[in-house]
């Protein structure tokens, strides 16, 4: 129930939701004792706007088994909402289960492909991958925060790009904070 | 054949056993199984050539 953790914590947090805050409950909260992370010139976000690995990792990066790192492409510089959100999604693979990793080529290869080929297998792992930018946004913005900017919006008194920024998020994530089906979500990916 | 993913599987896999990796693809609708891993590898490649470490969540503040 590590995440459910996160998800409680991060409700009696006033205000901004800090990635760093973030960071530091999620490895309080999982079996990641570390969170080393890149800012990287070599990533174009065209093609990868951020990965997560978990240890163990030789050179030029060491990371022990309980180590992971995130790496969050540069030219993502002027776009803060999008490099606090891509950081959120990946930092939310810390509370993968086992069955999820990717700790194969094979795995990894079926994870590939699938970003590729919709009609390719829905794999465990691919699986974690929606499931984490699920668990993101439930942590991007406190729930009452939410419900708050719902009755907003449903009064006409707020727009979505308003919110967007409030919680510094891209406008197209922040939608869906508010899909009739948002709570439900929320419990299913809780575990 | 796949050269960067066969590249990339090797160094995370056979060089190292890491239990995890997960990615957050760009805005390129057509990119393939390689574009992604060869992303990757040019990140390593960097770092072998001495690019220093930036924290992410410091520019967060």
């Amino acid at each position: 129930m590590s995440y459910k953790k996160l998800y409680d914590q991060i409700q009696t947090i006033k205000g901004k939701i800090s990635v760093r805050v973030l960071r530091d409950f999620a490895i309080g909260f999982s079996s990641i004792t570390r969170v080393r992370e890149q800012w990287s010139s070599a990533l174009d976000s065209a093609f990868m706007a951020g990965f997560y690995v978990e240890g163990p990792l030789g050179p030029p990066v060491p990371l022990a088994e309980t180590e992971a790192m995130i790496v969050i492409g540069r030219d993502l510089a002027k776009n803060k909402h999008m490099r606090r959100f891509v950081y959120a999604k990946e930092l939310m693979h810390v509370f993968d289960l086992a069955e999820e990793k990717v700790d194969s080529g094979e795995k990894l290869d079926r994870l590939a492909e699938r970003f590729t080929d919709p009609s390719a297998e829905l794999s465990p792992q691919f699986r974690s991958e929606h499931v984490a930018f699920w668990r993101a946004l439930g942590v991007l913005c406190q729930e009452d925060r939410r419900r708050v900017f719902q009755k907003q919006l449903e009064a006409g008194q707020m727009t979505v790009e308003v919110v967007a920024t409030a919680i510094q998020i891209p406008t197209v994530y922040a939608r869906n904070l508010f899909r009739s089906d948002f709570a439900d979500i929320v419990n299913k990916i809780m575990g | 054949m796949h050269i960067e993913l066969e590249a990339l599987k090797k160094r995370l896999y056979i060089d190292s056993k890491v239990k995890n990796i997960k990615f957050f693809p760009g805005s390129e609708r057509d990119a393939s199984p390689d574009d992604f891993a060869r992303e990757i590898n040019k990140f390593f490649a960097e770092l072998e050539n001495g690019e220093k470490e930036i924290n992410v969540t410091e520019l967060d503040e």
